[in-house]
């Protein structure tokens, strides 16, 4: 050793570059080459982490069994992490895939998710306004800032006030076309007459939510013919009737889904008419869903809050429903 | 300052998309790789709601540089010009257009002309991909050419000069026109699906057959153009590398003698005057000599060429004879250089040797001096001399060099080159 | 402050589409009109298309240097 005077401790020199353990730069994280099984990554990282990669071996397959989320993040350490040694193909896939802007790509995609998101709950705050009736006055606040945007193009453009604008725009535009009403209250509604003269004389309405009506408790007779208005601003409107009840009459739906008697019709501006019939027992039912799903259901053992069939994300079969209405309206 | 001490900002330098990961790596001391790939599985496990995370984090952190805000940067990120826009907006107004007729009841049913003008915009996105130089072009919506009234103009103009999209772009939007002539069909069908039995198997190959049509067409379209054009660019590499080759051994040669010879005007007059007149003849005659010469002569002339001008003595033995053709010119001019390589090096050391045999299939040529040799390895890549002039070019014509020096030894250089024609010409010299 | 002659064409056309669409909307409110949702989507789309358009065709050069 020579006898300098006086030894430096182990700190950083005054020039600012730590040369130390305690780095800026972080250790890197390499895929072993040494120890790998498939792409080297349980190796590196116990190498990283100072345990044995078994452990991250087990991890990953366990993983498999619980969604499989281990295997992607395997997948994205294999390709983007790069090994101690020559570059292999996953890494140069890595490579590659950076050089084309994956990421970035991604990252913008997830701002415009996010700026969607908060553009649909002003659209819908603005159709919902309408539906409550305030139509006229969000017309004037959609003009109001369409008349800002054109003055302040005088001064420089406020491009910013675009989008909220053109949402709102949408959202107040697509209500006020589709009549959409929304006045008559909101949450589930159930209602379960027992007696025809306990029926409201306009029917039942609902400005938005889930609207029931269970007609099975009623007294139908033999001859029974009953005129029913349901109207629905948004959301789901379900009707039961027995199964030998015929059902007539018009359905609306203005942007959703109409199904009656198993028929069942979507898009926008639907209307139904079942087939007219004579036979009674019958209901005459006038109804209109604004934005959302309307059925009429034949069955005397359906749940309300389950019936069974009826439209769903795997379309069950609903022969069943067409089968009982067509018995029921004496259409064989 | 350590690590932990440093205030936490996004390292816009190292850093992915935001440096949020990176900035955040540096401050806990951990491979920001981690943090990214955790961040990923988090995200996919969440579905995506983590990702608000990320974007308030890169709202809240500031940057390493003096940066304007977070959305200024969105702008910088997009390579690509507003044409996406343009493009789009104008898709939208036709569509505009098009739900009007609707309204007004100028249509045929949906299901024949959604399919149409799906197919109609994907395929002018996949055309657009292959004609980039084209100006407007203008969009073959069939369906509106074929509606009663006027029909709606230009549906999807491309950009009118062919900035440098991003390949990331190209891909998108590739991929878009084959989903649309893909889905066009598939709506078509399935929408159409009253006929039954043998027509809708005829309709379905019909449909099947355009589109793979409408979406391959522009790919082979481009194949072609672009083995075209690789053939010229490999054609006039080629053209280009004779050329250097070419004035490497006249001229190069000409002006390095005459510097060695500066003192000697006449010489120098002399050797300017025969450069000058080889060069004007090369020219004019396009680069091609005189065809009707033979092997023989011309090597006897060129040999006779060099003893004047470097004044060695060459003594060349020929056995068999052919006219000059492509092959046997490149192999004369691979000869020239040998000759003058030896002239130069070995010009003192006795005679130069040429040794050339002509046979039915090939003609075979040694350049022997004994000189002091070289070591061909130790010749730089990039001197033109022995690699392009001899190798190089003997390969291009086919043929093969082999070139054996020992140090003090001597020099040997051995040429081959396959004989082009099948007509033969049998004899002696 | 730029130069007090420069419109901002982007602005103005956004401004006007975006006028027009809520004056539709005022008089289908009020009653005077009853818009079906076919028309509305005719002027929903024009719009959003003009305004798209306008974008790309009146990019700004970057503001800060």
């Amino acid at each position: 050793m020579n006898d300098t005077p006086v030894s430096e401790p182990p700190r950083e020199e005054p020039s600012g570059e730590a040369t130390t353990e305690q780095m800026p730069p972080p250790r890197r994280l390499l895929r072993s080459t040494g120890d790998r099984v498939i792409a080297g990554v349980a190796g590196g990282l116990g190498r990283y982490f100072g345990i044995d990669p078994v452990v991250f071996r087990i991890g990953f397959a366990l993983s498999l069994f619980f969604g499989g989320l281990g295997a992607l993040a395997y997948l994205l350490l294999a390709v983007f992490v790069p090994t101690d040694g020559d570059p292999d193909r996953a890494q140069r896939l890595g490579a590659r895939l950076r050089a084309l802007g994956i990421w970035r790509g991604l990252g913008l995609v997830a701002i415009a998710i996010v700026a969607f998101f908060g553009l649909s709950a002003l659209a819908a705050v603005a159709a919902f306004a309408v539906g409550l009736g305030w139509g006229v006055p969000v017309a004037i606040v959609i003009i109001a800032i369409g008349a800002l945007l054109a003055i302040a193009s005088l001064r420089g453009g406020a491009r910013w006030l675009i989008p909220p604008a053109v949402a709102i725009a949408i959202g107040g535009g697509v209500a006020a076309a589709s009549d959409l009403d929304v006045r008559g209250g909101i949450g589930e509604r159930e209602y379960h007459p027992t007696t025809v003269r306990s029926i409201p004389a306009d029917g039942y309405r609902l400005g938005a939510g889930r609207l029931v009506v269970d007609l099975r408790g009623l007294d139908w007779g033999k001859h029974r013919v009953l005129p029913l208005e349901v109207s629905l601003g948004v959301g789901q409107a379900d009707v039961f009737v027995p199964k030998r009840v015929c059902v007539t009459g018009t359905t609306h739906a203005g942007v959703g889904e109409s199904e009656v008697t198993g028929e069942r019709n979507d898009g926008v501006d639907v209307d139904h008419t079942p087939a007219g019939s004579r036979s009674t027992p019958r209901l005459n039912i006038d109804a209109s869903v604004d934005v959302g799903q309307l059925r009429v259901i034949n069955s005397d053992t359906a749940d309300v809050d389950r019936p069974g069939f009826g439209p769903g994300p795997f379309h069950e079969d609903t022969a069943p429903l067409r089968a009982a209405e067509a018995r029921a309206c004496g259409t064989g | 300052m350590t690590a932990a001490q440093q205030p936490l900002r996004r390292d816009t330098s190292r850093g992915w998309v935001a440096g949020v990961f990176a900035g955040l790596g540096a401050r806990l001391g951990v491979d920001p790789l981690i943090l990214r790939v955790g961040f990923v599985v988090v995200a996919v496990a969440t579905g995506g709601v983590a990702l608000l995370g990320y974007l308030v984090a890169w709202a809240a952190i500031p940057a390493t540089e003096d940066q304007p805000a977070p959305l200024a940067r969105l702008a910088r990120i997009r390579r690509v010009r507003g044409d996406w826009r343009i493009a789009l907006g104008v898709v939208l107004l036709t569509l505009s257009c098009l739900l009007a007729f609707r309204q007004l009841g100028l249509w045929w049913s949906d299901a024949i002309v959604w399919p149409l003008v799906a197919a109609a915009f994907g395929a002018v996105l996949l055309w657009g991909r292959s004609r980039p130089d084209a100006a407007d072009r203008e969009a073959d919506a069939p369906a509106a050419a074929s509606k009663p009234p006027v029909a709606p103009t230009a549906a999807a103009p491309q950009e009118p000069t062919e900035a440098p999209t991003s390949r990331i772009g190209d891909l998108y939007r590739g991929v878009f026109g084959i989903l649309l002539v893909v889905g066009a069909g598939l709506l078509f069908l399935s929408s159409n699906h009253v006929f039954g039995g043998l027509r809708d198997a005829a309709l379905t190959t019909v449909v099947v057959v355009v589109a793979l049509a409408l979406i391959l067409a522009p790919f082979l379209w481009r194949l072609g153009r672009n083995l075209a054009s690789e053939r010229a660019e490999r054609i006039r590499s080629q053209e280009r590398a004779e050329l250097a080759a070419h004035l490497h051994d006249s001229v190069l040669q000409t002006l390095a003698l005459m510097q060695k010879r500066a003192d000697d005007p006449r010489e120098v007059a002399a050797l300017a005057r025969r450069q000058e007149r080889e060069l004007r003849d090369w020219l004019a005659g396009d680069g091609r000599r005189t065809t009707d010469d033979r092997f023989a002569a011309s090597l006897r002339r060129a040999a006779e060429e060099i003893e004047d001008v470097h004044r060695v003595a060459i003594d060349v033995v020929m056995v068999g004879d052919c006219p000059l053709d492509e092959r046997s010119e490149a192999l004369l001019g691979a000869v020239r250089e040998a000759l003058v390589n030896a002239a130069k090096h070995a010009g003192d050391a006795g005679a130069i040797r040429v040794y050339a045999e002509v046979d039915e299939n090939e003609i075979e040529l040694f350049v022997r001096d004994r000189g002091p040799g070289f070591d061909l390895a130790r010749v730089p890549l990039d001197r033109q001399g022995v690699r392009e002039s001899i190798i190089g070019r003997m390969e291009r014509a086919g043929g093969s060099a082999e070139i054996r020096s020992v140090p003090h030894g001597g020099t040997e250089v051995g040429l081959t080159v396959p004989r082009m024609a099948p007509e033969r010409e049998g004899g002696a010299a | 402050m730029r130069n007090g002659l420069s419109i901002d064409i982007l602005s103005l056309g956004a401004g006007a589409a975006i006028a027009v669409v809520g004056a539709l909307v005022l008089l289908d409110s009020a009653g005077s009109l009853d818009l079906s949702l076919g028309w509305m989507a005719v002027a929903l789309i024009g719009a959003v298309g003009a305004i798209l358009a306008l974008s790309g065709l009146t990019r700004q050069p970057k503001r800060h240097d």
